[in-house]
């Protein structure tokens, strides 16, 4: 287990078979895929930072690296991946066994070039600002309208001085606001109901009232005859219109247009966003650029409503999708599939904040913001400290710096024998085909290379692979080739507005044959493949009809234990697992009960939203997500991991869940007895100030370093809200169990407890 | 003594030394052929309509670069005084040129013209009075607002038909009686579309039950014509008033 970590620590990746099945069959019998978990712009702190050009084989386009095999005398680099030789250059000339480049350096396999430094320091290259479009909801209550006042200044205040700043606002009518026009506030007014062409869109932004535009080729930046002026009238330096954007604020209302009392507001999402894709098209190609949408309510109107504005019709439900009774929902993915292309080839991203009681439609959206790399928060108001602290954290800089990145290109190489599947995660496929893809794709597949538009620190992308080689080679040939080779190649534009190019190079030893099993359990990790099921899982659920997880799962779980376990046939005692697997089945019991499977109880944009976020976290956080961590605080001991079970709870106890996206706080009978009664205000009961003090401390703690902020919920046994922490809790005690244990408690279901289920998978694994 | 029967109100003047009658000079209707009376509230069906002035103002290059639009906003802002029915006269301006700006504390551009609509349901036309001072302030600045505009095209007739829609009674323009309105007359057009334009139900009272009584009168009445449309109104205020 530790030296997963400090693999990851070295390099961003996590791979849940770290000993790589070597043959085809060998890998199809693993049961959990060929795969990686690769954060590609995690922060290391010893990493070194290039100034100079990486060397490239000429044939493959690989980086040197650690693993190529280097004659000095003849100054020549053998790739690893496609054995070209290759000649130093001039500049490599001193190259020796005591005298290394960086990047030959054995224990760095992860490096970062520099692009800019290697212009060289006469080349002066501003960097270019980033920007920042607000698209905002008015069809919300005053109420609503004053959070998000107060937020959108703060967010303001907080943006880089050097960053360009956009406003569009929203309802039945979508209003671009003019904010580099001093005398008078002045904004562009279009039709919800309406979906303009970009060409429409630049005719009637008046983009070309001072020149004609040229007859040929794609209008969009100041290159192609669109002037600064006419840019800067909606892409304002933030250092400029903080005067001008507060008084828009100050006088933002609620949208003036009459709903009936039998209807849902008209809300143009759909165009509003249509519109902020089309303005920064035209203005700023290329350039870093988030919308940002602040959208409180469903989308009634324009080219893609989630439902229609009578309110007798209710949005769509998980059970809708699974009829194929929805009569927007296609329409409106196919809608936003396109506005993703748009973005992704503008290299743009959108973000998505949703605060509102009913959903808004984050189902839908899901494809525009996971291919532009953006971010989702999910609140229930914009006056939810979800939301505000969320917000917040997006342009907060020192110790918790998200680290927002932007214009990523993400590149693979890897050995003759595998080849890419495809990615889960926050990327787009640039379509770059080759003898490296699979023909059997996962996620974004067919393709060697992605765009990643916007990209964090923790940022982190499942690859799948697919092992082609078909027979176990001769033991001699094995003696000299028993590696496999990976190197991820990572263009992006950093914070600072840098140029940057990372490189990771791994390399993993294949085994292939029976004999090969001791050596795949040795470097199997449980929490990366647990992760590697939960997003494959997630992502079959959303693309195969008639797709049974709990099946799925539980058929690959009783396959990996029949031929990792050990057991003698037909004698379930036998049974027993490996340290390396040992915690696996628990994993995949949590999973199945979690909200990525278990979608009754949620929203389709509940679901989506959840969803995301698994495909864009690394793998410790998402670990969190599928199996809670569970800490115990009494007066007996300090705090200590608890077992995720309803044995867990006791009267005199405080426990503290993290699931990623709540923390709860859940106090015991007892506990919550004397709290209410004050005793934690007596002088004399200072260690019981302390004990309930803790708990909160170490919320605080969590709720402060992560993104979206979790939601706090503190809660009594008993009490209603202790519902979110029952509902992750293993029923080892029901109102089906015979005895259970004084002052804890039981959970009213009929799901089977762990011990059952292992019970049910030892039996199965033995036939 | 002279004696005028009118009605059932019988009205009598003394005369003077003269054989003249003595309020000669204050009854008009004695001397004059031609009267008009103003009708006190016993007479009015309902008040009158709200005066509304709506301004169309040119703000394309040539109009700027003749001082046009500087002598217009002079003019409007000289004469506001003069605009009858204050104080409850509504005032508001529009201003065009290849695209239609709308004026309520900013300036909203419309630019799409074959598709033109009104971006606020409300607050485009104001009360003269209580707005006095945004309404000359904004036409003090009204000239230097397009000083460096260039802009060589004019768009008076996509302008022309916002103001129509705003001037029409916003909130009732797509009103049921008015869509129920516009099915009978598209009803009568299928047969002979020479006669029956279409057009949307502007209420002129507050009565709700006036828009009912059109709509069935003009259905009862398909041989066309028969009545005048000063005997059609009487008949309405009529039905309205036994209702």
């Amino acid at each position: 287990m530790a030296e997963f970590l400090d693999l990851e620590s070295q390099d961003g990746v996590r791979m849940p078979w770290n000993v790589i099945p070597g043959t085809k069959q060998d890998a199809q019998n693993a049961v959990v895929p060929i795969s990686a978990v690769y954060t590609p712009i995690k922060h290391f702190p010893s990493m070194p930072v290039l100034n100079y050009s990486p060397l490239r084989c000429r044939t493959c386009r690989s980086v040197l690296n650690p693993f190529c095999i280097v004659d000095f005398a003849a100054k020549i680099w053998i790739c690893p991946f496609c054995f070209q030789r290759n000649h130093f250059p001039p500049h490599y000339s001193s190259i020796s066994d005591d005298s290394l480049p960086a990047e030959l350096f054995p224990q760095y396999t992860t490096v970062e070039y520099n692009s800019d430094a290697a212009v060289g320091p006469t080349y002066n290259n501003p960097s270019v600002p980033p920007v920042f479009l607000f698209v905002v909801d008015t069809c919300v209550i005053e109420e609503e309208i004053g959070f998000l006042r107060s937020a959108l200044a703060q967010a303001v205040e907080l943006l880089p001085e050097n960053s360009l700043v956009g406003l569009i606002t929203f309802g039945t009518f979508v209003h671009v606001h003019e904010l580099g026009f001093g005398a008078v506030p002045k904004t562009y007014v279009f039709k919800g109901s309406k979906d303009l062409t970009k060409d429409q869109l630049l005719e009637q932004m008046s983009f070309f009232a001072k020149k004609p535009r040229p007859a040929v080729g794609v209008v969009a930046g100041a290159r192609d005859g669109l002037s600064p002026e006419s840019i800067s009238r909606f892409l304002v330096p933030a250092s400029e219109c903080e005067f001008t954007i507060n008084s828009v604020l100050e006088e933002l209302q609620k949208d003036p247009w009459a709903v009936p009392a039998d209807q849902r507001a008209a809300r143009c999402t759909s165009t509003a966003l249509s519109i902020a894709a089309g303005l920064l098209g035209a203005c700023v190609p290329g350039s870093a650029a988030r919308i940002m949408a602040f959208i409180g309510g469903p989308a009634t109107e324009g080219p893609a409503p989630i439902v229609s504005k009578q309110l007798s019709e209710p949005i769509r439900s998980h059970k809708d999708l699974d009829k194929d009774s929805v009569p927007h929902y296609h329409k409106c993915v196919k809608f936003y599939d396109g506005l993703s292309k748009q973005l992704v080839h503008q290299g743009h991203v959108l973000d998505l904040f949703a605060c509102a009681l009913d959903q808004v439609g984050i189902a839908e959206l899901k494809t525009a913001v996971e291919r532009t790399g953006g971010l989702v928060v999910l609140a229930e108001s914009f006056g939810h400290s979800v939301f505000k602290d969320s917000l917040k954290r997006i342009f907060q800089s020192g110790d918790y710096d998200l680290g927002l990145s932007s214009n990523g290109i993400f590149e693979i190489n890897c050995s003759k024998d595998l080849k890419v599947q495809g990615i889960i995660g926050p990327c787009a496929s640039l379509e770059k085909k080759g003898p490296l893809c699979s023909d059997v794709t996962i996620g974004q597949g067919g393709t060697s290379a992605w765009k990643m538009c916007g990209l964090d620190k923790s940022t982190s992308l499942c690859l799948f692979f697919d092992v082609v080689r078909k027979e176990t080679p001769d033991a001699t040939i094995q003696s000299t080739s028993n590696q496999f080779y990976f190197q991820f190649l990572t263009y992006y534009q950093n914070n600072g507005g840098q140029m940057r190019l990372r490189v990771t190079t791994l390399s993993r030893r294949w085994v292939a044959g029976p004999e090969s099993i001791q050596d795949l359990i040795a470097g199997f990790d449980q929490e990366a493949a647990a992760i590697v099921m939960a997003r494959q899982v997630s992502f079959k659920m959303e693309t195969e009809a008639e797709f049974d997880p709990i099946r799925w799962l539980d058929k690959a779980l009783i396959n990996l234990c029949s031929r990792f376990g050990e057991f003698q046939k037909d004698t379930p005692s036998s049974f027993s697992l490996s340290p390396r697997l040992s915690i696996f089945p628990q994993f995949m019991f949590h999973l199945r009960r979690s909200q990525f499977v278990q979608v009754f109880n949620n929203s389709p944009d509940e679901t989506a939203y959840f969803r995301m976020i698994l495909n864009r976290e690394n793998v410790a956080n998402s670990v969190v997500m599928v199996q809670p961590s569970l800490i115990s605080y009494s007066f007996h001991a300090g705090p200590e991991p608890a077992l995720l079970d309803v044995a867990a709870i006791a009267a005199d106890k405080i426990l503290l869940l993290d699931s990623f996206f709540t923390v709860v706080i859940f106090h015991g009978s007892t506990i919550a007895q004397w709290r209410k009664a004050g005793y934690h205000n007596e002088p004399e009961h200072q260690a019981f100030a302390q004990l309930l003090r803790a708990p909160h401390d170490d919320a605080d703690l969590i709720i402060k370093e992560r993104f979206p902020v979790p939601r706090l919920v503190v809660c009594d046994q008993h009490g209603s809200q202790a519902r979110f922490l029952l509902a992750k809790l293993n029923p080892s005690a029901t109102y089906n169990t015979e005895s259970y244990n004084p002052g804890g408690d039981i959970i009213f279901t009929d799901d089977v407890s762990f011990d059952v289920f292992l019970d049910h998978l030892q039996r199965l694994v033995v036939q | 003594m002279v004696s005028i029967k009118i009605g059932n109100l019988e009205y009598c003047a003394q005369l003077d030394a003269t054989g003249r009658r003595v309020d000669l000079n204050q009854r008009p209707e004695v001397t004059k052929g031609t009267v008009e009376y103003v009708a006190p509230t016993d007479y009015m069906v309902r008040p009158p309509m709200l005066p509304v002035y709506f301004f169309l103002i040119d703000v394309s290059i040539t109009a700027v670069r003749s001082v046009m639009v500087e002598v217009v906003a002079q003019t409007i802002n000289s004469c506001l005084d003069e605009l009858p029915g204050i104080p409850r006269t509504q005032i508001g301006f529009a201003t065009f040129d290849s695209t239609i700006h709308f004026y309520n504390m900013k300036m909203l551009v419309v630019s799409d013209l074959d598709d033109i609509f009104v971006p606020l349901p409300d607050y485009l036309l104001v009360n003269l009075s209580e707005s006095r001072s945004v309404v000359e302030t904004f036409l003090d600045s009204l000239p230097s607002m397009f000083q460096d505009k260039v802009n060589l095209e004019s768009a008076f007739g996509p302008a022309l038909k916002a103001a129509f829609m705003i001037m029409v009674t916003l909130k009732d323009n797509d009103n049921e009686m008015s869509r129920r309105l516009k099915k009978v007359l598209e009803k009568f057009r299928s047969t002979d579309c020479a006669y029956y334009q279409l057009c949307h139900l502007v209420r002129q009272g507050e009565h709700p039950k006036e828009g009912f009584f059109l709509l069935s009168n003009l259905f009862e009445d398909q041989m066309g014509a028969n009545i005048g449309y000063a005997d059609w109104m009487l008949q309405i205020s009529r039905q309205v008033q036994q209702a």
